[in-house]
Order: structure tokens, then sequence, then C-alpha cells
């Protein structure tokens, strides 16, 4: 197993996000272990997830991606569009089965501590009104598994209302100018131009800041093709095609920095459509056993990942560990939620690996 | 070991991993909010005054704890602004929209606010630039936590 230096990867930050939204909705950060009920004020919580957004470097970089906003658009129409699209984009459904938005809706439902107004039909429900918009007054999601079930369905959620957002930042490229307008592309568009511009930057030898040839493009484009084009230099002759090019090609480090850093941060390498419920510690026992036999992860970091997954804070989790302290210090400078990401990081690669295996 | 797991298995237990690890964290980052704030927070590398002019590293120096970062930058010939500005989610959760109280050197102390986005600007103007002494920079939370 690796021993190097890992910083804050923000490798999921869109899971990191909806484990912070869970934790603000609960008034875990406000209120004490032995308070029973959260009063959820939406313009309150409103005002401090714009906050997060816009101040937070993880979050305004990372998720928001303003360095693709051109000015004078900076942070605060960054967050405020990414809020619009992201978080209160409504979610449709697929063959009248309740979505994403709705299955949060009726966790919260479930928690009402007072009247409960109905939830409006006329339209499809966004992320950010399945949590704020149903009773005001709650119980709190007081047992981790419970708030883990808060977290997974707001992810879920995210997953699908982020998608789009994520796959335009990953061409590096302004989801204001892509996501809304005559030039909206739609996701599928957008996720098989991120497969293009893959093999693209692969046949340029990763080499940017020069405009592709021909064979780049047509190599490109037979390895992975765009739907609704049949050539490479069909596609370039399209907007969304020719502004990744523009891209690739131009001189800008700032967005070709960003583009890697995104790229590292927002990457599809966990593209699970898990149905079932989340496992239990029991359940999720044998994996961990498996990484460890694998050599992926060390007997204290099993430990660690189930003590977690049972519910326990990181610092109960990790516990008298001399093995745990001495790595978190030596190789993460203390940084104990960097060394979790790290390990849930070599934890996934294995279990990804191994369920390939035929 | 060469394991193999069942794919619909496997992502199940992927998007558990997923979900405890980043919700502890987030959990993590809030609590240590809570923890990390103390009502007096010192900064830990000082300005230094010269013969004439402040030096204050332009970068700006940061709070003991890491939550705060302070930065002194020119407003007219006559004044100067300090810049407080909380650092990330720990910090934010800390200190915005929170009243505090800035003391520099012994005998200077400004009253002030962190706005929602955690800021606070002290203007100090230059009868009080001559009387303070950045020998000694901390804020103290004036009130409870909302």
């Amino acid at each position: 197993m690796s021993a190097q230096r890992a910083g804050k990867s923000g490798r999921d930050i869109v899971a990191y996000f909806a484990g912070h939204l869970a934790n603000i909705a609960n008034g875990n950060d406000t209120l004490g272990d032995a308070e029973e009920i959260v009063v959820v004020k939406p313009f309150h919580l409103y005002e401090r997830v714009r906050r997060l957004l816009t101040v937070n470097k993880r979050y305004s970089e990372g998720l928001v991606g303003v360095w693709a906003y051109p000015p004078p658009d900076g942070v605060e129409e960054a967050a405020e569009f990414y809020f619009d699209r992201v978080l209160d984009r409504p979610i449709a459904a697929r063959r009248d089965e309740p979505t994403s938005a709705d299955n949060l809706a009726t966790l919260v439902a479930t928690r009402a501590a007072g009247p409960i107004a109905p939830p409006p039909r006329d339209e499809p429900l966004s992320t950010w009104k399945a949590l704020v918009g149903g009773p005001a007054r709650r119980r709190r999601f007081r047992e981790t598994s419970e708030l883990f079930e808060l977290s997974n369905r707001i992810l879920k959620c995210l997953d699908a209302a982020n998608r789009p957002y994520a796959e335009t930042l990953r061409l590096g490229l302004c989801p204001k100018e892509w996501l809304v307008g005559d030039d909206a592309a739609g996701v599928n568009t957008l996720k098989a131009a991120n497969g293009f511009l893959k093999a693209l930057k692969a046949r340029m030898g990763d080499k940017l800041g020069r405009r592709p040839s021909d064979e780049e493009l047509e190599a490109a484009f037979a390895a992975a093709p765009v739907p609704g084009t049949k050539t490479g230099k069909d596609f370039v002759a399209t907007p969304l095609g020719a502004a990744i090019v523009s891209r690739v090609a131009g001189q800008d480090q700032t967005y070709l920095l960003s583009f890697e850093s995104i790229e590292a941060t927002q990457a599809a390498e966990v593209a699970e459509e898990a149905d079932g419920p989340l496992m239990t510690q029991q359940e999720a026992a044998p994996y961990l056993t498996a990484a460890v036999e694998a050599g992926a992860i060390a007997p204290p970091e099993r430990d660690l990942l189930a003590a977690i997954m049972a519910g326990r804070t990181l610092n109960q989790a990790l516990g008298e560990s001399l093995f745990l302290r001495r790595r978190v210090k030596a190789d993460f400078e203390g940084d104990l939620a960097a060394y979790v990401e790290d390990l849930s990081a070599r934890t996934a690669r294995f279990v990804i690996a191994a369920a390939a295996r035929p | 070991m060469n394991s193999t797991f069942d794919s619909r298995d496997a992502a199940r237990f992927l998007r558990t991993l997923r979900v405890t690890t980043q919700t502890a964290i987030a959990l993590n980052d809030l609590d240590r909010a809570g923890e990390r704030v103390r009502p007096v927070s010192t900064f830990a590398a000082l300005a230094a005054k010269g013969t004439e002019e402040w030096r204050f590293p332009a970068a700006g120096i940061m709070s003991g704890d890491g939550l705060v970062l302070a930065r002194l930058e020119h407003e007219s010939d006559d004044a100067k602004v300090l810049t407080l500005q909380a650092q990330g989610v720990v910090g934010l959760s800390a200190y915005a929209e929170r009243g505090v109280k800035v003391r520099l050197g012994d005998g200077l102390q400004i009253e002030g606010v962190f706005d929602r986005d955690g800021r606070l600007h002290v203007v100090l103007d230059a009868d009080a630039l001559a009387r303070a002494d950045l020998t000694r920079l901390e804020i103290e939370l004036l009130d409870a936590r909302p």
C-alpha cells in the first residue's frame, strides 16, 4: 500500500457536500447532542449554503468551478448559478416512479414534529425544495445510521442534478454558457464529449496548448464518438466541439490547470448505480477483510473504516491506535480527514478492481 | 488473495463507503469549528513596526488556531484597514456573523462583527496606528454561539 503523502484530494466533493448539507439541516453544528428538535428556516439555511459555496475554496473551486466563469462573473454569480442549476434544479420523474427528490422529501416528512404543508404537485421537486420544503419543526436524525440515510438520499439527488454541471466543468467550459440558452448541451452529449476529450488528450500525448491535427481528431472520435455527429471534423464544427478544441489549443494555463484539478475531483471513477439500502457493518465486513488480505489496506485501517461505517465519529474511530495516529501525523501532517479520504479511495479502487474481475 | 465480488453488492458497498466516510468527514469539520474556536485567538506570527512603516507580510498572518487570516491594507495616507477573513468551513462556522473585540498591542481595542462571508474590516487611523503596537494582535469572541 502507498505510504506517500496525499493531501485532501477532494476526490468526492459531491458526497462531502451531501454530508455537509445533511449535518447542517440536522442542526449538528448548532445543537447539542441531547436536543431532539431542529427548526429548519429555509432562508437561514440558504444563507449558510451560499456562504459555503462562495467563501470555502474547496467548494468554490472544486464544486462550483468559479475558474470557468469569464469576467465579469465572479464567485457570487457562480455560486448563485450553481444553486439554481444544481441544488434547485427540478428532478424529473422517469416512468412515473418517485424521483430521488421525492424519496428525500418522504424521509424528511417522517421527521415532522409539527404541522406539515402538502407538497406542491405542479412541478417536480428539486433537492433544495425536498430538503427545506417539509416540516419546519423536525425530530433530528440522532442515530448516525439515520443521518447516513439522509446524506445518502441527498447524494442521490445531487448525483443526478450535479452531473450536467460537473460534466461541463470537466470539459473546462463555463456551465452558465453551456447549460442554458441556444447552445445548451444535454448530459449525454456532455458525457460523450468528455470521452472524446480524454481520447483526444491521449492522442496528443497530453501535450496541450496546440491545435490537434486532423488525424488526432479522427482517431479520438473513432475511440469516443459523440452522438449527433459522424466524424471528428463534424464534431469540432459544432459550437461545443469548437469550444473544446479552442480550450485544448489555448494557452491559458489557468484553465488547463483547473481542468486537471476538476478531472481529479469529479471524475466518474465510482459511477455506481446502487439501488439497495446502505450496507450494514456486518454486510460490509467481508469487503474490508478482503482488502486487508489483498494488502490494499492495513488491519488497523479496516477497523477504522468499520468503526466509521458503524456510526462512530472520526476521532472515536481513530481510538488509541498508535499505527493510525503515527500514519496521520507522518504522512498527512495531522489531517485526519485527508487520511480517511485517502483510505476510502484505496479501498474503493481495490473493490472496483475485484468486482471487474471475471 | 484474488477476491471477486458481485457487481451489484460491490456497488452497494462503494456507495456505503462513500456516504459514511464523507458524512463523517463533514461532521468532523463542523465539530472542529466548535472545538477549535477559543474565546480569545492570538495571531501566531506578528507584524513588526519599523522606524516609519508597519511591516506586515503581504500574504497576511494566520491566527494560532488557523481559522482567521489577517491582512493590513492601505486605505489612504491617514488610514489603513486591517482585514480579517475566516478560513474554510471551520473558520466560517466559527466566526461568520459573530461579534469580536480586536486587540492591537496593549492599548487599542476595537469591536466589530464578522459579516456573513466571514469578513471583518477594521479601519485604523494614523493616530491609532501610531499608538498601537502590533507585538500583540488577538481577537476575542463577544457573543455566545447563535
